[in-house]
């Protein structure tokens, strides 16, 4: 959906075609969700801030003017649902904001493992766990970027942020989960070359 | 070693395609040369390659629950009230004790009592930080009853709330402009010795530095009820002209703590006007009052301080005496 059609969408849906905020939530659940469900690291929450953000969106519709991407605009609805169940659950549960060092001493070793494909699987569970472990604040940063595939100024409209301060935190962030795989033996290091790939999109495909 | 660091963050700019091609050619110079920046290299190839993987399809049909729980409580995507809030019954509480203090105070001149000081947006200190007076200010305006003003005005707060969207807000809209507070010094702290922080820190900085009910504060114009989210322990109210109240029936009735008559409320903008504050985890006191608006249960009770502790659907706000004493001049004799 262009956001052209998307625009158009939201004022057919604001002049009474209820239904037709069906397809824009479907349009945009699947990152909505992926940011709770990193956000809040449960299925459960990450369904209940997933409805609340398209509830708060709904009800808000008619303030929503386009200034910005429509996605944008959603998921900072989203990080806002999140990170108050964070603040509440933090007061409620203190793990859910401190877990860091004790998720990390769980950690296997899984160097020693023979199986690539098993190895992957682990490294994107391990992967997932160190993202979980991260502080919310980095956790938000990482999972716009790399989930949802915002850049750095969208990341900085969701968040408030300067975009500087969006390209800092991504880079702390990923040292962060990159000190952290490395401690737990997570990474292949099979030796392969780490020449220049180009820019490619900003993605490497060694994987 | 030093400048690994300013390397590897233009590693990671680079896996976010955000290097010129000059600064890339710099980059695998660099990297050339050094293990650790090549390690990092490819650390973060790894990871971020993985992550980027990592999308997971909700475990139900997300569009279809958000749809019924839409049409469940309404048509009309401008008027928020109408999607009422899961309704939990209020659970017991224990017997009334404080009902006395409600009884029957007079309600004359309570509504303007209460509007002249403007409306609470909210008890909690770090969320009034980004609840602007100007907002307050027009949050007057609009219970006011100054319509034709009142509509400009709103219009004025919606347009604000998209344009907060933006990284740069222009400079009359500086005192609305939400995320900005204070970059400078958690910001600055943060990129400085961000690793040296505590998580709890970070969480608490992050929150602060939302813009946190920036966007659920300011509905369109006409637009009433309450905005937020029960859950999120803050609440903010905007409300329209008292003219555009749907209809003239009393709001609500009051019952004292043991479930009898206490009185009743006519002006449901300046109760709801009133449910804001900071959440509570202090457990459930026994209730002065009870009340049912817009289809939840609402009790009252007094904290230890004389404030006002409301509590609905299992969650509960606690608000500053003079808040009480606002909720004890809407209550008219039954």
């Amino acid at each position: 959906m262009t956001r052209d059609e998307e625009k158009l969408l939201i004022e057919r849906i604001l002049a009474g075609e209820t239904d037709l905020y069906e397809p824009l939530v479907k349009a945009h659940e699947l990152g909505v969700y992926n940011l709770a469900l990193r956000m809040l690291k449960n299925e459960q929450d990450a369904l209940d801030a997933s409805q609340e953000a398209f509830l708060r969106a709904w009800r808000s519709l008619g303030s929503f003017r386009g200034d910005s991407k429509f996605s944008v605009w959603l998921y900072r609805l989203t990080s806002n649902v999140c990170l108050d169940m964070l603040r509440r659950s933090g007061r409620l549960r203190a793990d859910s904001l401190t877990d860091e060092e004790g998720a990390e001493a769980e950690l296997p070793d899984r160097r020693g493992d023979p199986q690539q494909a098993l190895e992957r699987k682990e490294l994107a569970a391990a992967v997932r766990e160190g993202l979980e472990s991260l502080p919310p604040a980095f956790r938000q940063a990482l999972v716009l970027r790399d989930i949802n595939g915002l850049s750095y100024d969208e990341i900085a409209q969701v968040t408030g942020l300067e975009t500087g301060t969006v390209k800092s935190r991504i880079f702390r962030a990923r040292r962060r989960l990159a000190d952290r795989l490395r401690s737990g033996g997570n990474f292949f290091d099979d030796g392969a070359s780490y020449t220049a790939t180009g820019k490619g999109g900003g993605r490497h495909e060694k994987l | 070693m030093k400048n690994c660091e300013y390397w590897q963050q233009q590693l990671s700019r680079f896996l976010d395609g955000d290097l010129t091609s000059e600064e890339e050619d710099a980059l695998w110079a660099h990297i050339a040369d050094c293990p650790d920046c090549a390690q990092a290299f490819e650390d973060f190839s790894q990871q971020t390659s993985v992550l980027r993987a990592q999308v997971v399809r909700p475990p139900v049909d997300l569009s279809r629950l958000v749809m019924a729980r839409i049409k469940n409580g309404q048509t009309d995507p401008a008027s928020p009230r109408a999607e009422k809030p899961v309704s939990h019954r209020l659970r017991p509480w224990r017997k009334l004790a404080v009902a006395a203090c409600f009884v029957a105070l007079v309600a004359a001149a309570a509504v303007t009592g209460l509007f002249s000081r403007g409306v609470p947006m909210s008890g909690n200190g770090e969320s009034a930080a980004y609840l602007p007076s100007a907002q307050s200010d027009t949050v007057y305006a609009a219970v006011s009853g100054r319509s034709a003003d009142t509509a400009e005005a709103a219009s004025a707060q919606e347009d604000t709330a998209s344009d907060m969207l933006e990284a740069a807000a222009p400079a009359e809209e500086a005192a609305l402009s939400l995320p900005a507070p204070e970059p400078d010094a958690p910001e600055a702290a943060e990129d400085t010795a961000a690793d040296e922080a505590a998580p709890e820190n970070d969480a608490v900085t992050e929150s602060a530095t939302m813009p946190i009910a920036a966007d659920e504060a300011i509905p369109a114009a006409g637009e009433t009820g309450l905005t937020g989210s029960a859950d999120s322990g803050i609440m903010t109210v905007m409300e329209p002209p008292a003219s555009t109240q749907e209809d003239g029936a009393p709001a609500c009735q009051v019952l004292d703590g043991a479930g009898q008559p206490l009185g009743r409320i006519e002006d449901a903008a300046a109760l709801r006007a009133l449910l804001t504050g900071e959440g509570w985890d202090g457990g459930e006191p026994e209730p002065a009052c009870t009340l049912e608006l817009d289809g939840d249960d609402y009790a009252f009770a007094e904290t230890e301080d004389g404030g006002l502790l409301w509590r609905c659907g299992g969650d509960g706000w606690t608000l500053s005496p003079a808040a009480m004493a606002d909720l004890q001049a809407l209550i008219l004799p039954a």
